[in-house]
């Protein structure tokens, strides 16, 4: 609403003609309520009061104390109040009017009606209090679903923006962690926050993530996906080009890295970016255990990725183009489990990815007490008759199963995703072209990779280009001791504190 | 991080020198070489690696003193616009050959060791396809790419040569010069060709390159050849400790020695890793020839920079390769005997004139400013 609209609807001094005004605007809004009463001597004025049921709390008294209070500051009691009086307590006590807010026009009451605002229109007065009583029943923090932990902090984001805020700015207690916030859409008004350590984060990249995030304020934000996808680089890739996390630890570890994260109003989901490939092998529980086993998980995830992205196409180029290559008694029982089948490897492979993927989507959607039959059935009972029938053999149901369960183990989801997408070029390359086909599918992807930039950053930081420094924290993990003393981020070391200064 | 993404550093200069020797050089040089030169193939190549040096020198000399100009630039200015014309067109022919005898390679690879009954060109057209992607991604992209790639190429051919340790017999390496310094001097005209000499084409890569204060490209640069050759010399000394005289008739030697490992049932047809370097090795080496031979193209007609050529040229590219070489013995001689003459003769003969030329005017021009002033 431009300004000129908002003067032409400025409240009139006339209750009743204002009442009438917002009534056609909120008409057909079931949850809103006018509430008429009245004030003074005799009850001679006529005041109402607007609400909106669903957000607000109109049985408080919080809201009769603080009436109170501002005809207390001019020593008046309501029962000898009158509109001019009112007038006066109203313009006089501008910075006692605290916690209420002055409305000047229509727009800005159901603006205030639609935030939760109790508001209160009183008849001879062109101006409107506005009262703050949001009282929605939000989900309280608990555990974080997706991110599960043994050790570290438990407490997982909520939808309520003010409360996630409130768990980052706990953790950050320094004026240089700054919360940036933009209201999107005309419609939603969704806020949406975005968070950095200055002089850490690198200024090209928020410049860069402002020049880009700007433009959707224009537009209606329900969650931060819709952000990741206004700001990325590659929509087209299979490869996540943002972090999300739930935990507010993983988030701070990553502000204090130089990373920006994004709130949205109404989503628990916190946006890292710019986010490299190397940041999806990690969790925030890979620091809060020993050093040495979390350097084993670390190359675990290596091999998972590795097993999750190649391993029916590796089996199927072997069996099919390559079968010199696997040592004689592996062939053999591999022969031999193939005996009778009628497909070749590949549409065996293809016939099991397949149906896993239809397992694996079928149980996510249904409700958890059904998810589990669904599980079983397809993995014992299916599993089975595909062997028995001799659709497929054991030895690509172990192939398929493992890819899965490889997949299961990489830590993000996002990536874990595009593995999944990636799994089936890779599965037709190698069918045609057997191993010669998993080279070109492998550099083809290693050039896409080298390609895809995040927020103007190269994807695959610390290997290509080729940061040794940061190879303490990619497939091992050094001790905790080295990176307090000298972070990944060595901007950090500005802040000084009790380390020896650089 | 520099916002413009056409230049590259001097680490990723080196990584890029380091990918262009090897390159494929690493699989198919250990055969022609023993099969010419016998036992005294190592002796061919350390004085191949010397020659490369003095290549590398002059290379080096003349970006310095001409300001980190490319060959073409300077090559007008020392020889005239008309002269660098049929100069320059000489080169991009060799850069052809070069371009699509390594594509060729692979595809001859392939059909005779591994896939005989693939027809070789779907490796031709798919190897180039994916230089010509990449090539057109620009330098950096194809700096950082290759830094991480010839470690794996390296890492696997390491493994194949660790692994063959048992059947080395050192005592292979005996009798030096059996049949006098001929086949010697042979084996150095091979490997001062291809890999060594082929330097000079590489000299096209040095104005990406930007150095920070007080950098030096030469030390860079000599310590990424020299780290090269020990890599081409190493596979050559394992291949005639591992097969003796006969490792010259052995086609790729590496790819057999890899047949022959055995070390319990886990370590045994490790071949396919041989695959894998060699696909590494020659695409990296096309992707950056192509590169050279576009970068030579544009500067010699003054066309603008858009890589809208890069893709009729791969397509080039494709048909040479698959009529270029009737068979691999044809290509066998082509690649090791017409092409270190090209090189050696038109590459570095002009690389040794422009050095000349520059080296007489410095010293003129010095001579007369010291006589005026």
């Amino acid at each position: 609403m431009t300004a000129e609209d908002r003067t032409a609807h400025m409240l009139h001094d006339d209750v009743m003609s204002n009442r009438q005004e917002l009534e056609g605007v909120l008409s057909r809004c079931g949850d809103v309520h006018f509430h008429e009463w009245s004030y003074g001597d005799g009850f001679a004025f006529q005041a109402v009061s607007v609400y909106c049921s669903s957000l607000a709390d109109y049985s408080s008294h919080l809201l009769q104390r603080a009436l109170d209070e501002i005809a207390g500051y001019e020593g008046e009691v309501w029962s000898s109040m009158t509109p001019d009086k009112l007038l006066h307590c109203i313009q006089r006590n501008n910075i006692s009017l605290q916690p209420f807010s002055l409305l000047e026009s229509s727009a800005d009451v159901y603006e205030s009606v639609m935030n939760g605002f109790i508001v209160l229109l009183f008849d001879q007065v062109n101006q409107a209090l506005g009262f703050p009583m949001e009282s929605v029943e939000r989900r309280p923090i608990t555990e974080p679903v997706n991110e599960p932990s043994v050790h570290g902090p438990r407490e997982g984001t909520t939808e309520d923006l003010s409360l996630n805020l409130a768990l980052l700015r706990s953790r950050i207690r320094n004026p240089a962690f700054k919360l940036e916030f933009l209201q999107s859409g005309a419609v939603t008004k969704s806020d949406i926050c975005f968070g950095y350590l200055d002089e850490v984060v690198n200024p090209d990249v928020l410049a860069e993530f402002r020049r880009r995030v700007e433009s959707i304020t224009d537009y209606e934000v329900l969650e931060t996906s819709y952000i990741e996808d206004w700001i990325q680089e590659s929509t087209l890739s299979p490869f996540p080009q943002v972090r999300y996390t739930e935990r507010t630890d993983t988030a701070v570890a990553a502000i204090l890295d130089g990373k920006i994260v994004v709130l949205v109003e109404n989503s628990p989901m916190i946006m890292i970016c710019p986010a490299f490939l190397v940041d999806f092998m990690g969790t925030a529980e890979d620091y809060y255990v020993r050093s040495v086993f979390s350097s084993f998980i670390r190359m675990l995830r290596l091999l998972a990725f590795i097993i999750a992205l190649t391993l029916p196409s590796l089996y199927i180029a072997l069996t099919t183009f390559h079968p010199e290559l696997i040592p004689t008694v592996l062939l053999l029982a591999i022969v031999d489990s193939r005996e009778g089948i009628p497909f070749p490897a590949f549409v065996e492979a293809l016939v099991m990815e397949a149906s896993f993927e239809l397992l694996r989507e079928a149980g996510i959607r249904l409700p958890r007490t059904v998810g589990s039959a669904v599980s079983i059935v397809g993995a014992l009972v299916i599993g089975q008759a595909a062997i028995m029938a001799k659709i497929a053999s054991p030895i690509m149901v172990i192939v398929v199963a493992l890819t899965g369960i490889a997949s299961f183990a990489i830590p993000h989801y996002d990536l874990a995703i595009s593995l999944r997408l990636l799994r089936f070029p890779y599965m037709i390359a190698a069918s045609m072209l057997g191993g010669y086909g998993l080279m070109v599918v492998f550099l083809l992807t290693l050039l896409h990779l080298t390609n895809l930039h995040s927020l103007g950053q190269p994807y695959l930081t610390s290997l290509a280009p080729f940061k040794p420094r940061d190879w303490r924290d990619l497939f091992i993990r050094v001790p905790l001791k080295v990176f307090l003393q000298s972070p990944r981020n060595r901007k950090l070391l500005r802040f000084g504190g009790r380390r020896p200064q650089p | 991080m520099s916002s413009d993404r056409s230049t590259i550093n001097l680490r990723q200069l080196a990584g890029l020198l380091t990918c262009y020797i090897i390159g494929s050089a690493i699989v198919f040089i250990p055969n022609p070489l023993t099969a010419a030169a016998g036992n005294d193939a190592w002796i061919s190549m350390t004085l191949a690696y010397a020659f490369g040096i003095l290549m590398l020198s002059c290379v080096l000399y003349l970006h310095n003193s001409h300001d980190g100009a490319s060959i073409i630039s300077y090559s007008r200015k020392l020889i005239g616009r008309t002269a660098t014309y049929p100069v320059g067109i000489l080169f991009i022919l060799m850069l052809f050959f070069a371009v699509c005898a390594i594509n060729a390679s692979i595809g001859i690879f392939f059909t005779s060791v591994m896939m005989d009954r693939t027809p070789p060109y779907i490796f031709h057209s798919i190897g180039m396809l994916l230089s010509a992607l990449t090539a057109r991604s620009g330098i950096r992209v194809m700096a950082r790419m290759f830094f991480l790639l010839v470690w794996l190429m390296l890492f696997f051919s390491l493994l194949v040569m660790i692994l063959a340790i048992p059947i080395y017999r050192p005592g292979m390496l005996l009798p030096l010069f059996e049949n006098g310094v001929k086949p010697m001097l042979h084996g150095l005209f091979i490997s001062a060709g291809f890999p060594f000499g082929e330097i000079v084409i590489f000299a096209m890569l040095l104005p990406f390159v930007r150095l920070q204060a007080g950098q030096s490209a030469a030390k860079a640069l000599y310590s990424a050849y020299s780290f090269s050759a020990l890599m081409l010399i190493l596979p050559t000394l394992c291949t005639i400790m591992a097969f003796g005289p006969a490792a010259g008739y052995f086609n790729y030697s590496l790819y057999r020695l890899a047949i022959e490992i055995h070390i319990v049932e886990l370590f045994q047809r490790v071949e396919a890793i041989i695959g894998i370097a060699l696909i590494l090795g020659s695409y990296m080496k096309a992707t950056l020839l192509l590169f050279i031979l576009y970068q030579c193209l544009i500067q010699l007609f003054n066309l603008r920079d858009d890589n809208v050529l890069l893709y009729p040229l791969s397509v080039i590219c494709i048909f040479l390769s698959t009529t270029m070489f009737q068979s691999p013995a044809d290509f066998h001689e082509q690649v090791y005997t017409i092409w270190p003459f090209t090189v050696i003769v038109v590459g570095c003969g002009l690389i040794l004139f422009l050095t000349l030329i520059t080296w007489i005017k410095h010293r003129y021009l010095q001579a007369d400013r010291g006589g005026t002033s």
